[in-house]
């Protein structure tokens, strides 16, 4: 009796698994769809630039990027010197030195010729105590030397110091694309007084070439593991974030490249430091924080500016990157509970955070049950093979048919990847990812959830080899 | 009662022959635009060096040339032609307007200003901003359909100012439209274009109407106002002192600044309640008024601000304030009780190492 009770059970939640695979594959779908519509739109507004553009310069906001940095010294230099080369007139060069063990912030100050400035700052940061503060004689960039805090403390050391009424987070190990800054500046000046974020896309550095700052030849790497993350990337990262977009949805703005109203970054008290996930839960809380105040506003996803970033080349850099990202995601949602499902929160309660609890979320686990229970269960002649079939299809069928969506996705609007040798490459790693890759995210959800249960909330290492290196 | 082992097999036959036209589309479709971008980039390059070739004989014979050009090559010479004509500046413009002519892009332009799309009139208006196409103002009025549509019909009548009667008060009134949103900062622009000189035609329409005005417009017209390097002297301003006193701070702020420039009319100076505006609640009227004082610079100013450095509490604005005084080259006495020794002392060192800081503004 109980040992049928319990096969029933197991058939009932194969059964779950199979209709949620049916429903995220759907949801994807209908995302990446609006998605290529509005990016094929977006291109075309994109070409149309304002007659006179250029000369608007005394009404463009002052840019403050803010640039946390732990242990970076292999990169900062690079990171700083291509910062200091963006195309947009009005920036000040914010580096946060987060307590760093090594010589980052020694070689900045060489490099780039900043003074201490011998007087304490007479306005309270709220981060760890900072230690001293640099400037350039002549030129907009900062140093600020403070005691280690984490990233989210860095970046509000920054907020808070900057007078610029935009900020732009950057992590000192991604390059952003030299025009990029003026891109994703763009809904900012097009909609000054409704805009209060943007995003833009951040794509996979692993094997581009970059000369100068630009990518001058942008093929997918000989690593298995990262071609699975980049078409990961278009068809959750580009086109589920465009589509979010669209949908007045967007709930994450990634670290790696994001622009905010300093003055209402601050009124929400800035980063959370006890998050792992700062980003993420950073324009969760905005969110509700305008949405309580009534205020009509834009939290925006600019498809086109890119920042370029290493992705994981081992299965344990990975591992420990989205067990964290995961964790992130649950302590957030467990953070900002009481907003979902509320009407009050509009389409964020009751569509976003929603889609992302049930989908990115707790679907993740039923994904993973399924991809264990299903082939389980039928070797146990418990689930016949009508079942396992409907299953593959669904599963694999139709999840294979949704990475290959974003790739032609991407082939229908940037084509940043503009060989169709390694288009047809991205289409085959797409039924590979659906039988491999994405049953091993399943299972980096899954023990994830256990650490977040167990109250890990840590951030782990990630190794860099250094942009276009390959493995 | 369909049979789930052959409903089944459909959708196993469907959603793989989606994913097998997927992979041939994307596949394709990369191999094609490959191709043709490598195409159109060559064809560019050489109809681009074949039109600097032409530009520089005596007789560039532009017509016959592109009557000769296939029809892509005329649309790729049409990009190359309209990008040169939004930089190139004064007599260098000839050639290359007579090839817009030869190209027919004003007419193309002028059949498209009632386009179902406003991305279309978008294209249309910035394109006959910058030709010689005769231009007939009502049409181009009546493209104006939206923001950002308006916007651009007020750039073309701006960039054709010569050709077009009251083009001030034209393209003010496009911008403005009915007061209910405000601009991009592009728009913002060309208002600013607009409102330089002896004619400054926004202030008579916000005498008239900024009452009914979006809150966030009236900040941005009064941005306008700061940065105007000048205005009709005639022109009303009584508009601008309710915003003084305005509920949103925002409007308090960005009317204060509106006065920056307008510091030397003491029939103005008079009105304005300096008191109650360094008394302001809000740190960013507050600081707004610092910064005009600051830009004032006379000795009334000066007692103000050396007041409000030590009166402050808000830290951001007295290091405002501070540098406010600083920049009229005030040396204040650093020993009075309350002095804010921290701030100024932070302020010093700064100075000592770089002396780019600038009064921060605020953008809307």
């Amino acid at each position: 009796m109980l040992a049928e009770l319990f096969t029933t059970g197991l058939v009932a939640l194969s059964a779950v698994s199979l209709a949620y695979f049916l429903v995220v594959n759907t949801t994807y779908g209908g995302l990446s769809i609006l998605a290529i519509g509005h990016l094929r739109r977006h291109r075309r507004m994109e070409a149309v630039s304002p007659i006179g553009a250029d000369r608007s310069g005394e009404f463009l906001p002052e840019i403050a990027i803010i640039v946390p940095a732990y242990n970076e010294s292999a990169v900062i230099v690079e990171s700083v010197s291509a910062l200091r080369s963006l195309e947009y007139p009005h920036t000040e060069l914010v580096i946060v030195n987060d307590g760093s063990t090594d010589d980052t912030a020694e070689r900045v100050i060489e490099t780039f010729g900043l003074e201490r400035i011998e007087a304490a700052f007479p306005i309270d940061l709220p981060c760890a105590p900072v230690e001293a503060i640099y400037r350039a004689p002549d030129a907009p960039v900062v140093l600020i030397d403070k005691e280690n805090g984490g990233k989210a403390d860095a970046l509000n050391a920054g907020i808070h110091f900057t007078d610029a009424s935009l900020f732009c987070s950057i992590d000192a190990d991604s390059l952003i694309e030299r025009g990029a800054l003026a891109e994703i500046v763009e809904p900012f000046l097009t909609e000054p007084t409704r805009t209060v974020a943007t995003g833009g896309t951040v794509r996979i550095a692993n094997g581009v070439r970059f000369e100068k700052g630009r990518p001058v030849d942008v093929s997918l790497p000989r690593n298995r593991l990262v071609r699975f993350q980049i078409v990961e990337y278009l068809r959750a990262f580009f086109l589920g974030r465009t589509g979010l977009s669209r949908l007045g949805s967007l709930l994450i703005i990634s670290g790696a490249f994001g622009l905010f109203r300093t003055d209402v970054v601050r009124e929400i008290g800035g980063y959370e430091v006890d998050s792992i996930t700062e980003d993420f839960e950073l324009v969760v809380r905005l969110h509700r924080h305008l949405l309580d105040a009534g205020e009509d506003y834009a939290v925006t996803f600019v498809p086109h500016p890119i920042v370029w970033t290493e992705a994981p080349r081992t299965r344990a850099v990975l591992s420990r990157q989205r067990r964290r990202w995961f964790r992130g995601l649950l302590d957030t949602l467990w953070r900002h509970r009481g907003a979902i499902g509320r009407r009050r929160y509009g389409v964020i309660g009751l569509f976003a955070l929603p889609f992302f609890l049930t989908i990115e979320g707790l679907g993740r686990l039923v994904e993973a049950a399924g991809y264990l229970l299903v082939p389980l269960l039928f070797v146990l002649d418990v689930l016949d093979w009508p079942f396992l079939l409907a299953f593959m299809l669904v599963a694999v069928g139709l999840g294979a048919l949704m990475t290959a969506l974003g790739v032609l996705g991407e082939a229908l609007t940037y084509r940043r990847y503009d060989d169709p040798r390694e288009i047809l490459v991205m289409c085959a790693y797409a039924v590979a990812e659906a039988v491999t890759y994405r049953p091993y995210r399943a299972y980096f959800a899954t023990r994830a959830t256990v650490e977040y249960l167990l109250g890990d909330r840590s951030w782990g290492v990630m190794t860099r080899g250094g942009f276009g290196d390959e493995a | 009662m369909i049979d789930p082992v052959a409903a089944g097999v459909v959708a196993a036959v469907v959603v793989f022959a989606a994913y097998v036209a997927m992979t041939v589309g994307a596949t394709a479709l990369t191999w094609y635009h490959r191709r043709r971008t490598r195409r159109r980039d060559h064809r560019r390059d050489a109809l681009r060096a074949a039109l600097f070739d032409r530009v520089d004989r005596e007789d560039p014979a532009l017509d016959d040339w592109i009557a000769g050009l296939a029809g892509e090559d005329r649309d790729l010479l049409a990009d190359v032609v309209v990008g040169y004509l939004r930089t190139i500046r004064g007599a260098d413009r000839g050639p290359y307007l007579a090839a817009a002519e030869a190209l027919w892009l004003g007419e193309r332009a002028e059949a498209a200003l009632d386009a179902a799309d406003p991305l279309d009139r978008v294209e249309a208006l910035s394109t006959l901003a910058v030709l010689a196409y005769p231009i007939d103002i009502d049409a181009v009025e009546a493209a104006a359909v939206d923001r950002r549509t308006r916007e651009c019909a007020a750039r073309l009548v701006l960039e054709r100012r010569d050709e077009i009667d009251h083009h001030r008060h034209r393209g003010t009134r496009l911008l403005i439209g009915d007061g209910d949103e405000p601009l991009s900062v592009y728009g913002l622009g060309t208002l600013e274009s607009l409102t330089t000189g002896r004619e400054s035609p926004l202030l008579a329409l916000a005498d008239a109407q900024s009452e009914r005005w979006h809150p966030d417009l009236l900040v941005q017209v009064c941005r306008v106002v700061e940065h105007a390097e000048q205005l009709d002297p005639d022109a009303p301003l009584d508009w601008l002192f309710p915003l003084l006193e305005a509920d949103d701070p925002a409007v308090r702020a960005a009317a204060t600044r509106a006065f920056t420039h307008l510091g030397h009319r003491r029939d103005l100076r008079r009105r304005i309640p300096i008191n109650a505006l360094l008394a302001d609640e809000s740190p960013r009227v507050r600081r707004a008024t610092y910064e005009t004082l600051a830009y004032w610079g006379d000795a009334v100013a000066r007692d103000r601000l050396t007041w409000s450095v030590i009166s402050e509490d808000d830290p951001r604005a007295q290091l405002v304030a501070i540098r406010g005084l600083l920049s009229m080259g005030a040396d204040p006495d650093r020993d009075s009780p309350g002095w804010p020794t921290e701030a100024w002392a932070w302020i010093d060192a700064e100075l000592a190492v770089s002396d780019r800081r600038r009064l921060p503004t605020e953008a809307s």
